[in-house]
C-alpha cells in the first residue's frame, strides 16, 4: 500500500503541469486511486493522460464547492460545446462519479430542446439511413417531431457532405 | 484468394472510396464520445426527444429501443412528472379524454402546457350508460391504467410515447346483484411483468330470500390473453367503493377493505397482495400500540403506503413493518359547504414536503396544497374543468404498454 508522508498527491497533466492535490480529492478520481493502490512503492507523481491543466482547474473548483456544500453553484455555462465535451471526457477518464453526473446532465440540458440535426452534429454522427428508411422512422412517431417546443430542423444535409 | 472478378470488384470499390469525400461508417459508427458516455447523456433526455433521436442513425435506433436503456431512462426520469386527468364523454361521442399538466401547475395555476388526447377503445359500441364511472386505476413506470365501471374494460396508456393498449375483457359472474369491480395495476420485478388485478364482489342467491357475499380475484399479465382466477383473500370483507383502485407499493397491491358487507362502514383493514408470489396479507396501521381500523382512504406518497383517518395522514415508512407507521401530518380543518365529512386523498408529495390533496365533497374536484412546514392549507385556483376523477401523477417512460 503506497503511503505518502504528506497529505498531498502530485498529479501531472498532459501539458506538463504538476498539481498537488489533497488526498481526499484524489480519492474521488477512481482511476488515480487505482494507480495508487496498485503501486508497490510510494508514488512520487501520477501522470494523468487526457487531462489538461484547465480541466484540473475546474475539477479543483468543483471539489472546493462540494466540500463547502455548494456543489449546486458549480457551473459550466462559460464552456462552449466542444470544451464541455472535452471536459466530460477528461472527467470520464479520471472516473469521477459525481462530477461526471453533473457534466452529463449539463450536456443533456443543452440538448433538451434541440433538433435531431443538431444532436447529430454534436455527437459527430452520420445518418446511415436510406431516405426511405429515414422517412419510415420519422413517420412511426410523427407527432414527436412536431410541437412548439421543437427547434426547426436545420437544412437536412444529405449523406454526402 | 484466387484472382478473379471478386478481387477486381473490391479494388474498384477501394479506389472509389479514395476518391469519394464521404466517410462511410460501418455500424456502430465512431462517435467522438464513448458509448457509455453517450448513454449517460441520452438517458437524461425527455422521451419526446428520444423518440426523434431514433432517427439519428441505425445504431442509435437500436440503442434507444433497447430494454436496458429504457429501464435506465426510467430511473432517471423522476424529475419529469405530470398530473393526469380522465373523463368520459358518453353518447354520441363515446370516448375518453385524457388531459395532463406539468406537476407545478398546482402552484402556478396555469392551464397552459396541457396535452389532451382522445381515445375510443376498440370494444366501444356506444353502449355505455351515461352513469358509467371512469377512473384511473393507477400508474406504474410511466404507464397509466384506467377502466370503466360497466364492462370492466381495462386500458393501458403511456402518454410519453402515446401508445394505448386495450386489455381483453374478463368474464363476469352470471347470477348476481350488487356487482363491483376493484382494480390494481403494478409491476412484478422478479419476472419483469406488468400485472392487472381485479377484485370482484357481488351477492349470489342461495335461496329465494337469502343472498350471500362472494368475492373473486383475477390476475392478468400484460402480453397474455387471459385473466387467471386465483384464490380469493381469506380475511373477508369487501373493498371500499370510494377507493376504487389498488395502490401499488414496492411489488404489492393494496386495497382498503371494509368488514361491513355494504363496504362503507368500519372496521377496515388494508388488503395487501404480493405480486411476486401472489399471496395475501392483512395490514393494519399500528399506532400508539393499537391497531387502527378507522381508515378512510389509502394512497401512496414518496413510494410509501399512506392512510388517512379523519384529518390525519399516516405513512408506513418500511413496507410490512408494523412499527414503522408514522404520522405524516394533520390537515387543518377546512370549512366545507355542507359541513359533511370530507374525504381527503393525498395525491403527491414534493421534495419540499408540500402535498397535493384532493378533497372529495359533493363531487367537486378540489385540489389543495398543504405545506407541512408552515401547517397551511390552500385551495388551488387550478380548476381546468370539473373533473370528477382523482388525478394521477405519472412519470415519463419509454415503456410500451
Amino acid at each position: 500500500m503506497a503511503s505518502s508522508s504528506s497529505n498531498l498527491i502530485s498529479l501531472k497533466t498532459s501539458d506538463g503541469t504538476v498539481f498537488k492535490v489533497e488526498r481526499a480529492l484524489a480519492k474521488t478520481m477512481k482511476t488515480v486511486q487505482a494507480i495508487i493502490e496498485e503501486a508497490d512503492a510510494n508514488i512520487y507523481m501520477i501522470p494523468i493522460h487526457n487531462v489538461f491543466s484547465h480541466h484540473m482547474d475546474m475539477i479543483i473548483d468543483y471539489y472546493k464547492l462540494s466540500v463547502a456544500g455548494k456543489s449546486k453553484e458549480f457551473s459550466v455555462e462559460k464552456l462552449d460545446n466542444d470544451e464541455l465535451k472535452d471536459f466530460l471526457l477528461a472527467v470520464h477518464y479520471l472516473n469521477m462519479e459525481d462530477l461526471f453526473e453533473v457534466l452529463t446532465q449539463a450536456v443533456a440540458d443543452r440538448l433538451e430542446k434541440k433538433s435531431v440535426g443538431y444532436v447529430r452534429k454534436y455527437f459527430g454522427i452520420e445518418n446511415d439511413f436510406t431516405p426511405e428508411e429515414y422517412a419510415a422512422i420519422r413517420k412511426k412517431n410523427d407527432w414527436a417531431f412536431k410541437g412548439d417546443d421543437i427547434e426547426p430542423e436545420e437544412d437536412e444535409e444529405k449523406q454526402e457532405e | 484468394m484466387a484472382p478473379g472478378s471478386k478481387i477486381d470488384d473490391s479494388e474498384i470499390t477501394a479506389t472509389n472510396n479514395l476518391f469519394s469525400d464521404v466517410v462511410t461508417l460501418t455500424s456502430p459508427p465512431l462517435p467522438t464520445l464513448p458509448v457509455d458516455v453517450i448513454l449517460e447523456i441520452l438517458c437524461r433526455l425527455p422521451a419526446k426527444l428520444l423518440l426523434q433521436l431514433r432517427s439519428v442513425c441505425k445504431w442509435w435506433n437500436f440503442l434507444i429501443s433497447d430494454s436496458k436503456f429504457i429501464k435506465k431512462h426510467l430511473r432517471m426520469s423522476t424529475t419529469r412528472r405530470r398530473l393526469h386527468f380522465l373523463r368520459y364523454l358518453s353518447r354520441p361521442q363515446n370516448k375518453y379524454i385524457l388531459t395532463s399538466y406539468p406537476l407545478d401547475s398546482v402552484f402556478t395555476n396555469l392551464n397552459t402546457d396541457l396535452t389532451e388526447f382522445e381515445y375510443s377503445p376498440n370494444n366501444f359500441k356506444g353502449d355505455y350508460p351515461r352513469t358509467t364511472f371512469e377512473h384511473f386505476i393507477g400508474s406504474c413506470n410511466g404507464i397509466l391504467c384506467f377502466a370503466d365501471h360497466y364492462k370492466g374494460l381495462v386500458i393501458l396508456w403511456n402518454p410519453s410515447i402515446r401508445k394505448f393498449k386495450d386489455l381483453p375483457l374478463f368474464t363476469k359472474p352470471d347470477v348476481c346483484i350488487d356487482f363491483h369491480m376493484t382494480f390494481g395495476f403494478g409491476y412484478d420485478s422478479s419476472t419483469d411483468q406488468y400485472k392487472v388485478v381485479v377484485v370482484l364482489d357481488y351477492l349470489v342467491p342461495v335461496s329465494t330470500t337469502i343472498w350471500v357475499l362472494e368475492t373473486e380475484v383475477k390476475v392478468h399479465i400484460l402480453g397474455t390473453n387471459i385473466w387467471r382466477s386465483i384464490p380469493t383473500y381469506p380475511f373477508g370483507g369487501v373493498p371500499v367503493p370510494s377507493a376504487l383502485s389498488g395502490k401499488y407499493v414496492s411489488g404489492t397491491m393494496n386495497w382498503l377493505v371494509s368488514k361491513d358487507p355494504l363496504g362503507w362502514g368500519k372496521p377496515c383493514y388494508i388488503l395487501s397482495f404480493d405480486l411476486v408470489n401472489e399471496s395475501y396479507q392483512m395490514i393494519l396501521p399500528h399506532i400508539d400500540g393499537e391497531d387502527m381500523c378507522d381508515l378512510w382512504s389509502i394512497g401512496v406518497l414518496r413510494d410509501c403506503l399512506c392512510v388517512t383517518s379523519g384529518n390525519d395522514v399516516w405513512i408506513m415508512e418500511e413496507y410490512g413493518n408494523k412499527e414503522s407507521w408514522t404520522k405524516l401530518f394533520t390537515v387543518p380543518y377546512m370549512r366545507v359547504r355542507d359541513n359533511s365529512h370530507v374525504l381527503i386523498t393525498p395525491i403527491y408529495m414534493f421534495d419540499d414536503d408540500q402535498v397535493i390533496l384532493k378533497f372529495n365533497s359533493d363531487n367537486d374536484l378540489d385540489l389543495a396544497l398543504y405545506d407541512s412546514k408552515s401547517d397551511t392549507l390552500k385551495l388551488t385556483d387550478f380548476h381546468p374543468i370539473d373533473y370528477q376523477t382523482i388525478p394521477e401523477v405519472c412519470i415519463e417512460s419509454l415503456i410500451s404498454p
